[in-house]
């Protein structure tokens, strides 16, 4: 097994910010990797995979740069003053940091969930990458930021046996929808989701510059990994395959029979993704 | 000032932030954040990371850091109850970091309190004196007792219980079933399975944390339903404020909709864990405080225990200092509750390292 240094440092994000970056640089790395994390508590949830899958491909020579986002995990900044232009630059930073000290040429993206999304808007277009693997992106971001702020809600329970006390014992839920939680933002104040600050400043810029995952082009080798128990992947990731195919014939659509880990705790151990990924990233390198 | 470090346990490398105040507060003093859930040390909704910053901006230096096995680190993790290599590891570091003076205050929650409590008799200088915030110590009858005393039997006398049952929003016969089986629970001998039971999946923090959580996630009301007690089969729900992740079935439509269940977390509870952690801290000689929030079931599960034992009293003549934050969930998810716990670590720190000029 090839030696592998691990290291955590802050780096220069750009504008002077400081992010936190973990490298996993394997001795005889052909290959680098920068990994961009999904969104609030699904960082923080699927981080044991992630590093998990991280050292996993650095066994297979694949050097891995992990960083947080501006406002998120250990970078620097509040969630509350983020914005997305910022966190694509970032990801432009994150990969200078990962050729300044590694010394590699072909490096390229890995994301999960919002973070593949963030991946495939940096590297649309883009020819100085080597490669990209898109965990589960999204159709688009719209979905995401309304599931995100759905979350804030009171949820009318069907009650049964294990729910009966807790409803029971639920106080009234203020009225409120996705759609005033918008308004909200636009109105400028700040909307708290299980903790997370939301301004309009990011949720604009997140909605400004997307496009679907589907639109996007990628100049190099790129993988979906998508994740589901069932026979088959899930729709929304075979309709994303199926619409980039035509102009990437050779973009492979993995499909790791596990269950979501991102939306759950304790979840640590993506063994199928990981191996899956590596062994593509083998070949693609 | 962040700094990057990394420091060995037990033959692993652990990964940390320290946090270094401009002008700190007091010389050569530091407090370690042991977090709790098992979270990273970050936390659930960047929960360590802010209080972290809001303390170093108040001129105290902070360490946190991955336990062995989670976040960052290397290694297994292998449950709270074995942390001591970690936590003794991590109190080495930073005494070596703030010198040969070096006085250390120990900060916890959950059940990072717990491994604190059961580690109390390593907790000689440097170490000064601990924090404990919302401390585990599970049990399926001390979680049914301040399930009924402290949330169930407060909302029967709330008028909107009555407005739900009565516009049959929730099924009357269902909530008689799930309330007399909590009143059996609390009222079963320890012998008849009161106590935890290791082999249960999901008897850790995380099945707690289900039952805890006032669902309030930043302020909002309670959202998600609370499961019944000690159901190893309840939603993941961490030691932070929302009982149930965002659920499958509330991603895009054609996610799987694998049912939410407890993944059990690593590390089981040890055998008498709520006793182990009494008499830890009864037999800890250092000052010792703690920081209850007021909507959280796992610190009123503790706080009933610790009356009815009488720890305080057994501590004599070590006093306790006792901060309650109303309205405050487990992990304060809510920047007010954020800043109230902050507060309360300050004046408590003040306490804990002024007691130790005297002693001197």
């Amino acid at each position: 097994m090839a030696k592998v240094r691990e290291e955590m440092f802050f780096f220069d994000g750009g504008r002077g910010k400081r992010l936190l970056g973990f490298l996993h640089a394997p001795a005889g790395a052909r290959v680098g990797l920068v990994y961009c994390h999904p969104f609030a508590e699904e960082r923080n949830q699927s981080q044991g995979v992630a590093v998990r899958a991280a050292r996993r491909l650095a066994e297979a020579d694949c050097a891995v740069l992990r960083f947080d986002f501006s406002g998120c995990g250990d970078s620097e900044g509040s969630l509350a003053d983020a914005d997305a232009g910022e966190w694509i630059a970032e990801i432009g930073a994150a990969l200078a940091e990962l050729r300044a000290r590694t010394g590699l040429a072909k490096v390229g993206v890995w994301g999960l969930r919002m973070g593949a999304n963030l991946a495939a808007r940096y590297a649309d277009g883009r020819t100085d990458l080597s490669l990209g693997v898109f965990w589960q992106p999204m159709p688009d971001l719209k979905i995401a930021m309304t599931q995100f702020l759905r979350q804030k809600l009171g949820t009318q329970m069907t009650a049964n046996a294990a729910n009966a006390a807790a409803v029971a014992a639920t106080p009234a839920a203020p009225a409120v929808s996705v759609k005033s939680l918008v308004q909200q933002l636009a109105d400028g104040e700040t909307v708290e989701v299980m903790g997370y600050p939301l301004r309009q400043r990011l949720y604009a810029s997140l909605l400004a510059g997307d496009a679907p995952f589907a639109s996007r082009r990628f100049a190099f080798p790129a993988c979906l990994v998508a994740f589901g128990e069932d026979e088959a992947p899930p729709e929304s990731m075979r309709r994303i395959h199926e619409a980039l195919v035509p102009a990437h014939p050779g973009l492979a659509l993995v499909h790791a029979r596990e269950i979501p880990f991102w939306d759950r705790y304790w979840r640590w151990e993506g063994p199928a993704a990981a191996e899956e990924t590596a062994r593509w990233v083998a070949t693609a390198a | 000032m962040e700094e990057a470090v990394a420091f060995p346990a037990a033959g692993k490398q652990l990964f940390g932030i320290l946090h270094r105040p401009d002008s700190p507060a007091r010389k050569d003093a530091a407090l370690l954040m042991i977090v709790g859930g098992p979270q990273t040390r970050v936390g659930s909704h960047r929960s360590y990371t802010l209080m972290a910053r809001d303390l170093c901006d108040r001129g105290i230096p902070v360490l946190r850091f991955d336990y062995e096995g989670l976040g960052d680190s290397e290694g297994a993790f292998v449950g709270f109850s074995e942390a001591g290599p970690s936590l003794e590891a991590a109190v080495g570091f930073l005494a070596g970091r703030m010198g040969p003076e070096a006085r250390i205050v120990l900060w916890s929650l959950c059940d990072g309190s717990a491994a604190c409590a059961l580690q109390a008799a390593r907790w000689k200088p440097p170490v000064a004196g601990l924090i404990l915030c919302n401390p585990y110590v599970h049990s399926a009858q001390g979680q049914a007792k301040a399930y009924l005393k402290h949330y169930y039997i407060r909302r029967v006398m709330d008028p909107s219980f009555w407005k739900k049952l009565l516009s049959f929003r929730v099924n009357p016969v269902t909530v008689l079933l799930s309330f007399t089986g909590l009143v059996a629970k609390a009222s079963a001998r320890p012998s008849d399975g009161g106590g935890t039971n290791p082999a249960k999946a999901g008897t850790g923090p995380a099945a707690v944390a289900t039952a805890t959580g006032s669902a309030a996630t930043g302020g909002s009301a309670a959202t998600g339903a609370l499961p019944a007690a000690s159901s190893p089969t309840t939603g993941p729900s961490p030691t932070s404020a929302s009982p149930t992740p965002p659920s499958p079935a509330a991603a895009k439509p054609s996610s799987p909709t694998a049912p939410a269940v407890a993944e059990g977390v690593p590390g089981t509870d040890p055998d008498g864990l709520p006793e182990k952690v009494m008499e830890g801290l009864e037999g800890y000689r250092g000052p010792l405080e703690l920081i209850l929030s007021g909507d959280d079931l796992t610190a009123r599960e503790f706080l009933d225990l610790y009356r009815t034992r009488g720890t305080a009293a057994r501590r004599k003549p070590a006093r306790t200092e006792t901060a309650l934050l109303p309205g405050a969930d487990h992990t304060f998810t809510a920047a007010a509750w954020k800043r109230a716990a902050c507060d309360a670590t300050a004046a408590a720190w003040d306490r804990i390292l002024d007691r130790g000029k005297e002693a001197r």
